[in-house]
């Protein structure tokens, strides 16, 4: 019954949102990329975080010292819309996209077929919505063979992290698999970022829209490393830790 | 044909259930049953996964195909035998690659396109996704999606099977879950006895009948209608409970969940041997003590804590009741039997 109205409701979401602009009747197409730049740092106060971050490599904790490395970082990316200038809205149709770190520093996405005009912002989610955790077999990204997958309480690990904290009596591993798409235990968070100068999209360019991801983040408002090595299900701290995870991901600067 | 024959003998059972149910007060020898034992709406509507007799019989194929699991030791029937009604054979707990024991008894397989949830504990949400788990598990067939996927690609006859049944060259997991699912959707049992005297092909005898008057009365309550349960979750009392099992808590994490399994169909009961999550019972008489003692422990409010209360005339009677509910012609369906001598053709 709750999956059913979780349907109900999903289904009218989508359906109040996927109205077209009706100025919006382009002629031509262009193509957006959003950068995901994972790095590695403390300063919050909006500078770029210092360091990149690549697996397998020994990073610092400001606060604690301890030193930690990193084996696994994936994360889902999904339903990505831009807004244009006169506020008609392009949503990506069928948008999932796992990030996975092991293919580098930065990770970037690129959307075809997006009409031509000025968008001023992007939003997506961390996650993948609920209607995809209730809908049996998926494809692609979502294929339960990505392992991103719980086998025994269904539903997509939105954010996996694993890695293991460096230290000189033996190493001891950490494990964050970020999930839940149901009530208090929803761990799906929305992002939305406003550009400062709008970004053409047009058959002749590629924008592109670059974000920070500090993954020194995870670990804030009350997780820390020395609390928390292991979140295996959803519930409250899988719901701490994909707030943290959001708010490492920060627009850096966009261009055209 | 195979599928559809399935199919439509099941749509003309529930036709003839509501013709029956609507004629039986007209039929004085007939006995009147209540009208919640036809079949509901199902819940599985193929709608992303259009059936054909290649997929059905692809899915069958894997079923029986110990592919599916890491050291090629272990099929699903492994641990889901026909002759059981896919349920395991005599184990109260199956073991998986390498030796593994899991906690909790293989369930039967009947009529599962009309379960919402799966497991013990419903913490699956959907039948495509339920085989995920068996492949997957450490203590089952401890195999990854993509190793299977490879195998199945370099294997000399999957590709040509899959692309005659999805037309792509690449094979996926999802068209593997398909493909399950819809031999698995074929595993309908709808022609027990008791099925049988609901449509007036057959009456029950006597003692049958004064077992289904105390099921009707006591046990319905949980194990409802058609499929015989509700899927609601219930701690029946069992004393053997363990802080390394508690049920559907694992799912929800709600302290009134602890030690709550589902409520299990019971159809083909009599041949699904031991019973209960674990399997700690061993046969049916059994069961039906534990429903009439009660252990003193239960808190659900569908069971008196000091059980039930049958006579022995009763409790004879509820055995028979629960025999009238195998269907022989599912558990003997040549159709559901392994059929990897595809894989030499």
């Amino acid at each position: 019954m709750k999956y059913l109205l979780l349907l109900v409701v999903t289904t009218l979401f989508i359906a109040c949102n996927d109205k077209k602009d009706p100025d919006e009747t382009p002629a031509t197409y262009g193509k957006i990329e959003l950068k995901f730049d994972h790095r590695w740092g403390h300063d919050h106060s909006g500078g770029t975080p210092s360091e990149d971050f690549v697996l397998n490599k020994n990073y610092v904790l400001q606060d604690s010292h301890d030193t930690v490395s990193f084996q696994k970082l994936k994360y889902y990316v999904s339903n990505v819309a831009f807004t244009n200038v006169s506020g008609g809205v392009h949503k990506v149709s069928n948008s999932y996209h796992l990030i996975d770190a092991s293919t580098g520093t930065i990770a970037s996405l690129v959307f075809d077929s997006v009409p031509s005009n000025e968008y001023v912002s992007v939003s997506f989610i961390i996650g993948v919505d609920s209607l995809k955790n209730v809908s049996g077999a998926q494809s692609g990204d979502l294929s339960p063979s990505k392992e991103m997958f719980w086998n025994w309480n269904t539903g997509y690990r939105f954010i996996t992290v694993e890695g293991k904290q460096i230290k000189a009596a033996g190493d001891t591993a950490f494990v964050y698999h970020i999930g839940g798409f149901s009530g208090d235990k929803n761990a799906l968070q929305h992002k939305s970022a406003a550009f400062s100068n709008g970004i053409n999209a047009n058959p002749n360019a590629t924008p592109s829209v670059h974000f920070n991801v500090n993954i020194a983040g995870l670990w804030s408002n009350n997780s820390s490393l020395a609390t928390t090595k292991k979140v295996h299900m959803p519930g409250s701290m899988a719901v701490q830790f994909s707030k943290n995870f959001r708010d490492a991901v920060e627009l850096d600067h966009t261009h055209n | 044909m195979n599928w559809q024959l399935q199919l439509t003998r099941c749509a003309a059972t529930l036709a003839c259930c509501t013709l029956i149910f609507s004629c039986t007060e007209e039929d004085n020898k007939q006995a009147v049953y209540p009208s919640n034992f036809g079949f509901p709406a199902p819940v599985y509507r193929f709608e992303n996964n259009p059936i054909s007799v290649e997929k059905v019989q692809l899915g069958r194929l894997l079923f029986y195909d110990p592919i599916l699991s890491q050291d090629s030791t272990i099929h699903c029937g492994t641990c889901h035998a026909p002759e059981h009604a896919f349920a395991a054979h005599n184990d109260a707990v199956s073991q998986g690659v390498g030796g593994a024991f899991g906690k909790r008894n293989s369930p039967s397989l009947s009529n599962l396109v009309w379960y919402k949830s799966f497991s013990w504990d419903g913490g699956i949400n959907h039948i495509e996704i339920q085989p995920v788990t068996p492949i997957t598990d450490s203590v089952e067939m401890r195999e990854s999606m993509s190793n299977v996927l490879l195998k199945l690609q370099q294997h000399r006859k999957y590709p040509q099977l899959f692309k005659a049944a999805f037309n792509s060259e690449e094979i996926t997991d999802q068209q593997l879950l398909f493909a399950l699912t819809q031999f698995m959707a074929t595993m309908v049992s709808s022609n027990s006895k008791f099925d049988q005297a609901l449509v007036g092909k057959t009456q029950l005898l006597e003692k049958e009948l004064m077992g289904f008057e105390i099921f009707d009365k006591h046990c319905s309550t949980c194990h409802a209608g058609a499929l015989t349960t509700d899927f609601t979750f219930h701690d029946n009392g069992l004393t053997t409970k363990k802080e390394s099992e508690l049920g559907r808590y694992r799912i929800t994490q709600n302290p009134e969940d602890k030690w709550k399994f589902r409520v299990p169909s019971l159809r083909n009961v009599s041949l699904t041997y031991p019973y209960m999550h674990n399997g700690e019972i061993e046969n049916l008489e059994q069961v039906i003590q534990l429903y009439s003692d009660g252990t003193g422990t239960v808190t659900d409010p569908a069971i008196p804590s000091d059980g039930f209360q049958f006579n022995e005339d009763e409790k004879s009677a509820l055995l028979s009741f629960l025999k009238t509910l195998t269907d022989y012609e599912f558990v003997s369906n040549p159709k559901f039997s392994p059929n990897t001598y595809l894989l030499d053709e």
